[in-house]
């Protein structure tokens, strides 16, 4: 329905919506702090662990382990064969193997007919 | 140059033993050197020396082809002049070249290339236009400064066969410091054997490739001092073949024909004193037949020769029985 004054079509009147309220949140900061602190902790515990030297575990008690005593080992060399230089001579009661000389392989140069002339 | 050394590193070679193999010429060329005594060159010296034979092998090869469009030879054969100078080199090659001609009463002609390219039917690589000039005959004259050959223009000269014996023998003329030393020119070979010096030979069994005819065991011999000079070389028809016309041809030409020559013999193999006799022999018995090719080669008293006629048989001369290992 026009207004009677400006002419103009009356504006509806806004609707006012509730603004809702913010739901209240606990304060993170202390729980970052304490993920956090948890983290270093346990980057810090690798860090040492890789860091340090071997330790034998220790249950928090001193405790000592007597071994038994290996015997030393022994390395037996056998020595099968002596390949003498000339002038050399074999040990005592060694057996000796001659070696044959390899033949030679022949340098065959072999006649033919050309692939081509020059 | 693709080089392969056999000795230095093998131990089933034979002793100081040393082999330089190339390809050239296409086909396979070899210096082969033996240095028994203490006071031979070394082998490192042996394989240097095989190594600048074969580069000096390559300069000749490429004075004297006909495939290398600036060889002497081609230039000769591309001039239209009557009398064209020649080279050292090439003026040495035709002397033997008739030299050769006269050895084998004219069964070896270098003046057939046209009737061998009119053979073969095609104008291959070198080849240039087959022509029929009518007169073959040449000659050679001398200056003080120059050779000069003169031939009716458009004869066109074929030196492929007697240059590789010639060269094979002109290469081992330098290895003149080793007790055993042998120039494989693609088949046509050079050899020097000292006194008691040893070296064994394939023939090639043209019909099952890498098999031999024989082998041969050649011995240096005690010729007044001098040490002992072979030449071994194969000619055949089965290498260089084509059909044409509904026949089977190939490129050696029967110089009273005009023709491929059609015999008995598919391949002959000689051994003489030099290489290029021997190259020149097997080429005039596989032309002239089993019958006339084996007399030819017991006039010039050669050291052997083995036949292969085109039914399989293997004639050898009574002289060759010696050397078959």
């Amino acid at each position: 329905m026009p207004d009677a004054q400006d002419g103009q079509p009356a504006r509806p009147a806004p609707i006012t919506r509730p603004v809702p309220t913010p739901k209240a949140r606990p304060d993170p900061r202390p729980l970052r702090i304490a993920y956090g602190m948890g983290l270093l902790a346990a980057a810090t515990a690798i860090v040492t662990a890789l860091a340090s030297p071997p330790t034998t575990a220790s249950t928090g008690q001193t405790a000592t382990v007597t071994l038994p005593a290996e015997p030393a080992p022994s390395v037996r060399h056998v020595i099968q064969y002596i390949q003498l230089q000339p002038g050399q001579t074999a040990p005592p009661n060694a057996a000796v193997k001659v070696v044959p000389t390899p033949k030679p392989r022949v340098v065959v140069v072999t006649t033919r007919q050309s692939g081509a002339k020059p | 140059m693709t080089a392969m050394l056999m000795a230095d590193t093998s131990s089933d070679v034979e002793p100081d033993t040393l082999s330089v193999v190339t390809n050239m010429m296409g086909g396979t060329v070899g210096v082969h050197l033996r240095a028994t005594a203490d006071d031979q060159p070394s082998t490192s010296q042996a394989g240097e020396t095989a190594r600048s034979t074969l580069r000096r092998l390559q300069r000749w090869a490429d004075r004297l082809s006909r495939f290398v469009g600036s060889s002497d030879i081609a230039r000769l054969n591309d001039s239209p002049d009557e009398r064209v100078p020649i080279s050292a080199t090439l003026a040495a090659v035709l002397d033997w070249a008739r030299q050769a001609e006269s050895l084998s009463d004219g069964v070896v002609d270098v003046t057939l290339l046209d009737a061998r390219l009119r053979a073969e039917g095609a104008a291959g690589p070198g080849s240039g236009n087959p022509s029929d000039p009518g007169d073959r005959s040449w000659s050679m004259d001398r200056t003080s400064r120059a050779t000069f050959i003169r031939r009716t223009p458009g004869l066109r000269l074929d030196i492929d066969g007697v240059a590789k014996g010639w060269l094979a023998d002109r290469a081992l003329a330098r290895l003149g410091a080793y007790p055993a030393a042998v120039v494989d020119a693609d088949g046509d070979v050079a050899i020097r054997l000292d006194p008691g010096q040893r070296w064994r030979f394939g023939v090639a069994d043209p019909r099952t490739m890498g098999t031999d005819l024989a082998e041969l065991d050649l011995t240096g011999r005690d010729e007044g001092g001098r040490r002992t000079g072979f030449g071994l070389a194969t000619s055949g028809t089965t290498v260089h073949r084509w059909a044409h016309d509904g026949r089977t041809d190939h490129h050696l030409i029967d110089p009273r024909t005009g023709r491929p020559a059609h015999t008995d013999v598919v391949q002959a193999t000689v051994l003489a004193r030099t290489a290029r006799e021997a190259e020149a022999l097997a080429k005039t018995a596989l032309i002239l037949g089993s019958v006339a090719g084996l007399e030819r080669l017991a006039q010039h008293d050669v050291d052997g020769a083995i036949l292969l006629t085109e039914t399989g048989r293997v004639l050898l001369t009574p002289a060759t029985a010696r050397w078959l290992a």
